[in-house]
């Protein structure tokens, strides 16, 4: 069973499960993404691994809550058991040497990108890290990160109306004071992929979005997770979960990500007024 | 007075305008734009925001529009610079804890298009995510003021969501305090569920005890959900209308008396999202109730018949009348004698529907009309007036109740049995008014009441005797109408002393209401069908009379179905007849007297007789072969008039014309014959009569026999009578044509469905048992198997039940009000 020793709100809407999978947690690795199932009617959904320990067996996951099988999970209490794990799933993140490499993370990535983080500095890498929130109050895990970041900073949704202050003006700061600047890692919500992938076109530097699509298997069988790479078809299941995101189709992929929207809206409702009892996991 | 005009200048311009509104309702009226939050029209003031302060011209402070009522001769300024200023710093503090980044963020369009989870997040933490947005009151102000930015860092109040109520979800991180539900539960509804609290440093909406609002009394009226201005209440299951296409119209809820006016929303799917009061003219929340909006919906929802309607809601693909079986009816039932056939209607459906189906029996020249109605309510009083040569008046004039001082309830749970007319007798408890209940059963308003004679069951006629006695003792020269002396002296021959102690009630609660009585008139007197269902009813009514004669009270019966007054009036036009169980119809079909018949709604006829036509809303309605189902509209789609608890006639003004299976009937039956007839003509006839009839306000008090003792068969169970029980049998208004909700599995039957037996909490524990579990009832010698539900209104040893009245057995028991029980647990 995978027991659940912490499932708690972080920041509103957002939550931290720590799990036991000892499976998972002793081949993790930075990167990698886990299937998880609420409950025994639940669904799949993949959430990326945002720490593992080998010696404990436990995972740690943050995940926002959107829809049915993230609303399920987020009312399992301590001590009960999720119904399913497996990974971890996905290429880890290529850790390089010596790079400079600017860390992006919205909502749920600061949480996936710390293991990154911690690995890449780790090898001997300049981690800049930029938490991009929409204020003080929806930031977590910030002493954690600045662990193992260079240079790590905040960039608040109040900061565009108060000092004029965007993603792009934060890029060009830290291009500006790290001219060696090679690698972006991004992610979070396709809004903050997109945009960064947007404002850096131009910029010769490589982007790697985490990409998010709709999985059902994430094991490259169901098609679910099909994303165009620079013309190229991959399944971001197993080949990704990062792409460039300066070659994706981002039309497709949006279109994919919202193809079955009413159809979420519609089960989150009937999740919603089912009686309090039988919502019970 | 309020009549007054005055004069008064408004950013320099004159205005002339009625006295005794507020400076807030002057402006507005005449377009000018205070900035506002907590205000909202038809809710006491509560002045808690601050937006809307004002200047006003020899006030040393600024005062709040929405509290203090304009002046004659005030000069008020509305907009300076140091107003704005104030008012920027207000709402900068507001948002300062309400999630306000897309508020003020110019990529909102693009983020909302791009973010495929939008407004499903649990916890908005922006408009974008938000159930509200589009519809919010607080984006509107900040758009007024022009906020750009905020000065103050965001907080997070990290307090614990509402999510396991039915219906109604609250998010405390999203409320600005500003008291609209507190006020709205409180005060309009009566209900006194949301109050304010503080939690450590935080303040909160909260209930008491922080209990989740099932257990708190809510009556899930939905009128938090009317009023919040963001999205702190949300109704669960419904979501931000931006980029959706829902069908929305208005229908008349004919669930009861009230006939609230309803706003249905549905997906293009037909699925129902949500109803909501939707009333031309009035607050939302003065009207509707958790059978309308949330049973409703339910019911709907899982029962696939209405579904396929609803599919079709646009009126030009609606479902059509079936065509192919109408030759066969017409050839059916014409092969049947008159006297072979039986036309049963049940009265939800509008008056035109109705009075089609009785034009036609009539056409038919057959006698055997019935009028299905468990309540013999009408009947019993209209016999009751015949004996006494006295009539009760039917319609009742706005003027009775905004004038009245005292309200007193007799057998009568005004909440339920006759919302709307509750919530105005409420408002004038608003106003200093007193409310006094006579009520031997559960009362929901008897918190409320200044006196509340909670006496034995079956025992009101000797508590309204009792009163009356008070009364007499405390003015004696109370001799303006006739029969009052020899009445008093009547009075005197009772032994009223053993009377006392059979009513359980104490002197002193007698007085105090007697008192009360007398000091606050007029007095305005209610009843409900519950009284006239017990044993010695008869006796009972003519004591209740007599004490309201001898008040020069108004005396009212609170109809608690819809369109009872003109189906009163109806079944005498059409000679048809009032049956409360169907036990002679199904006789005679059984004895082959009756062969066919004609069914409109769903009833519960037992026997099937060899041809059957039914009209019904619910296309799933299972018949045997030879039997013929022919769709009506459902409730939401039914067109036409309705009567109401005042005996008003209301009619559906959006969207469908009548059209129903009656109407099809008739033209394919007599295809030009009885053209000359116009139903609304009729209606309006009917409407008129009610108005113009000559109901007077008792005058003289009636010979009561003494033999007449109402209450002897209940003599009080024993206090020490272990789970014996005396059951009060009301009606379950939360049925639509035949089916409940919460049978079907929702979450309505937590709060209440025909399975339920309410017992007094203290009665539930020292009886070993607990709340929610299974128990055998036994009456009898039969024996149900029920759910206990507590509720601290009941009085002890008694229990309520809400049962299908279509079982053979409850329905001849809720005749007679109360029956005797026992409960046995489930051994397993
Ligand atoms: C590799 C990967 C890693 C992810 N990591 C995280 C994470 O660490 N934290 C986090 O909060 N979220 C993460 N997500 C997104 C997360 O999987 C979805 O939010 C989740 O599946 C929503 O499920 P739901 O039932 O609550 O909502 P639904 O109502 O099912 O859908 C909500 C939204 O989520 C998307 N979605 C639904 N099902 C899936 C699915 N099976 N796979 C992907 N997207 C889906 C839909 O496009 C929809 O817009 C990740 C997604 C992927 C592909
Ligand atoms: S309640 Fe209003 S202001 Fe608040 S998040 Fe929702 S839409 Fe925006
Ligand atoms: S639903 Fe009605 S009774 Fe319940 S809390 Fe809201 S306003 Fe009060
Ligand atoms: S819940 Fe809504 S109505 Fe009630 S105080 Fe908060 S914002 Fe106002
Ligand atoms: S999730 Fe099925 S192929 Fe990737
Ligand atoms: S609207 Fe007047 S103080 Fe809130």
């Amino acid at each position: 069973m995978y027991r659940i020793l912490k499932n708690q709100r972080l920041v509103p809407n957002l939550y931290h499960l720590v799990v036991e999978v000892p499976e998972v947690a002793r081949s993790a690795k930075p990167g990698q993404f886990v299937m998880v199932i609420p409950d025994e009617k639940g669904e799949r959904i993949p959430l990326n691994l945002a720490d593992f320990d080998k010696d404990k067996g436990t995972i740690e996951l943050v995940y926002l809550v959107v829809g049915v099988s993230t609303r399920k999970l987020s009312r399992i209490k301590p001590g009960s058991s999720l119904a399913g794990v497996a990974g971890p799933l996905g290429r880890p993140t290529e850790i390089g040497r010596k790079e400079t490499v600017f860390l992006v993370g919205g909502c749920f990535g600061p949480a996936g990108l710390y293991p990154i983080a911690r690995e890449l500095k780790l090898a001997g890498n300049k981690v800049i890290f930029l938490t991009e929130a929409r204020d003080h109050a929806y930031v977590y895990w910030e002493d954690k990160i600045k662990a193992f970041a260079d240079h790590y900073f905040n960039l608040f949704r109040r900061d565009c109306f108060d000092s004029g202050k965007t993603l792009e003006t934060a890029f060009n700061m830290v291009k500006l004071k790290y001219p060696e600047l090679s690698r972006v890692l991004v992610m979070g919500c396709d809004y903050l992929l997109h945009k960064i992938s947007t404002l850096t076109s131009s910029s010769g530097i490589k982007i790697e979005v985490y990409l998010t699509p709709i999985m059902v298997d994430g094991t490259g069988m169901c098609g679910a997770c099909r994303v165009t790479v620079s013309g190229k078809t991959y399944f971001a299941c197993v080949d990704g979960p990062v792409f460039d995101g300066h070659g994706l189709d981002w039309v497709e992929y949006f279109a994919r990500r919202q193809a079955f929207l009413p159809q979420e809206q519609l089960a989150l409702g009937k999740l919603e007024i089912l009686p309090p009892e039988q919502k019970k996991t | 007075m309020s009549q007054d005009r005055i004069s008064l200048k408004i950013n320099g311009r004159v205005l002339q305008v009625q006295s005794g509104k507020t400076i807030l309702q002057v402006a507005r009226e005449n377009g000018i734009f205070i900035p506002s939050l907590c205000e909202l029209e038809g809710l006491p003031a509560f002045a808690g925001c601050r937006l809307c302060l004002v200047e006003v011209a020899g006030k040393p402070n600024w005062l709040p529009a929405c509290q203090v009522r304009a002046e004659e001769g005030m000069e008020i300024i509305t907009s300076t610079p140091e107003l704005e200023e104030l008012r920027r710093n207000i709402l900068q503090l507001i948002l300062s804890e309400h999630p306000y980044f897309c508020l003020l963020c110019q990529e909102k369009n693009t983020c909302q298009e791009e973010k495929a989870t939008i407004s499903r997040a649990l916890e908005p933490g922006g408009c974008v995510f938000c159930q509200k947005d589009g519809n919010c009151e607080l984006q509107k102000v900040v758009e007024y003021l022009k906020i750009e930015k905020v000065e103050y860092s965001f907080r997070d109040r990290a307090l614990v969501l509402w999510l396991d109520d039915p219906f109604i979800k609250h998010n405390p991180n999203l409320c600005i305090l500003c008291g609209r539900c507190v006020r709205v539960c409180h005060e309009i509804r009566g209900e006194g569920v949301l109050t304010f609290a503080w939690r450590g440093q935080k303040m909160e909406i909260s209930t008491a005890f922080g209990r989740r609002l099932l257990e708190s009394d809510c009556s899930f009226c939905g009128a938090c959900l009317d009023v919040c201005p963001v999205a702190a209440f949300s109704e669960k299951g419904t979501w931000s209308e931006r980029n959706r296409s829902l069908r929305k119209f208005n229908y008349l809820c004919s669930l009861c008396s009230s006939v609230c006016e309803m706003e249905v929303e549905a997906t293009e799917e037909g699925e129902i999202l949500r109803i909501h009061p939707a009333e031309e003219n009035r607050p939302a929340f003065l009207s509707g109730c958790s059978r309308g909006r949330f049973g409703l919906k339910e019911l709907l929802n899982d029962t696939q018949g209405s579904l396929k309607n609803l599919a079709e809601v646009d009126p030009a693909r609606r479902r059509k009348e079936p065509d192919l079986a109408s030759e066969e009816v017409a050839r059916k039932l014409k092969q049947y004698q008159p006297e072979e056939m039986a036309f049963i209607f049940d009265g939800q459906s509008p008056l035109e529907e109705i009075i089609n189906f009785l034009e036609i029996a009539r056409t038919l020249q057959t006698k055997n009309v019935f009028w299905f109605y468990p309540d013999d309510f009408l009947t019993r009083l209209a016999a009751f007036e015949r004996e006494q040569a006295i009539s009760f008046r039917r319609k009742l004039e706005k003027e009775f109740i905004s004038r009245a001082r005292t309200f007193l309830l007799v057998d009568c749970d005004l909440k339920n049995e006759g919302l709307k007319l509750w919530l105005q007798v409420k408002d004038r408890l608003r106003q200093s008014a007193s409310l006094i209940t006579v009520d031997s059963g559960l009362n929901s308003l008897e918190l409320q009441a200044s006196y509340q004679l909670r006496c034995r069951p079956g025992t009101e006629a000797l508590a309204l005797v009792l009163l009356q006695q008070k009364i007499i003792e405390k003015k004696p020269d109370l001799d303006f109408v006739e029969g009052q002396a020899l009445w008093r002296e009547k009075i005197k021959k009772f032994p009223l002393s053993s009377w006392l102690v059979r009513t359980g009630l104490s002197n002193a609660q007698l007085e105090g209401a007697a008192e009360c009585l007398l000091k606050n008139g007029p007095v305005v007197v209610f009843f409900g069908p519950g009284l006239l269902r017990k044993e010695g009813w008869k006796a009972t009514l003519a004591y209740l009379w007599n004490l309201a004669t001898c008040l020069g009270a108004e005396l009212f019966p609170v109809t608690i179905r819809v369109n009872e007054l003109f189906l009163e009036k109806l079944t005498t036009r059409y000679s048809a007849k009032i049956s409360p169980d169907l036990l002679d119809i199904s006789s005679k079909i059984r004895g082959g007297e009756i062969r066919a018949a004609v069914i409109q709604g769903e009833v519960p006829l037992l026997v099937k007789p060899e041809f059957l036509l039914v009209l019904s809303p619910w296309s799933s309605t299972r018949l045997s072969e030879n039997h013929i189902l022919w769709p009506q509209n459902n409730i939401i789609f039914a067109g036409g008039h309705f009567g109401d608890v005042f005996g008003n006639l209301k009619k559906r003004t959006s969207g469908n014309e009548v059209s129903s299976g009656s109407q099809k009937l008739k033209e394919i039956l007599f295809s030009g014959e009885v053209s000359a007839f116009r139903e609304d003509e009729l209606i309006e006839e009917l409407a008129r009569e009610l108005i113009s009839e000559k109901m007077e306000r008792p005058k003289y008090v009636l010979n009561v026999s003494l033999d007449e003792e109402p209450g002897k068969l209940f003599t009080p169970v024993t206090e020490d009578g272990f789970r014996d029980l005396i059951i009060f049998i009301e009606p379950n208004l939360d049925c639509y044509a035949g089916r409940f909700m919460g049978k079907e599995g929702g979450s309505f039957r937590l709060l209440r469905h025909p399975d339920l037996l309410w017992l007094n909490g203290e009665d539930i524990l020292r009886w070993g048992l607990r709340e929610g579990q299974n128990v055998i009832l036994e009456v009898e010698g039969l024996e149900f198997s029920l759910i206990l539900k507590a509720d601290r209104r009941m009085k002890k040893q008694t229990a309520v039940v809400r049962p299908d009245l279509h079982h053979p057995f409850w329905i001849k028991k809720y005749k007679d009000g109360l029956v005797k029980g026992k409960i046995r647990v489930l051994k397993n």
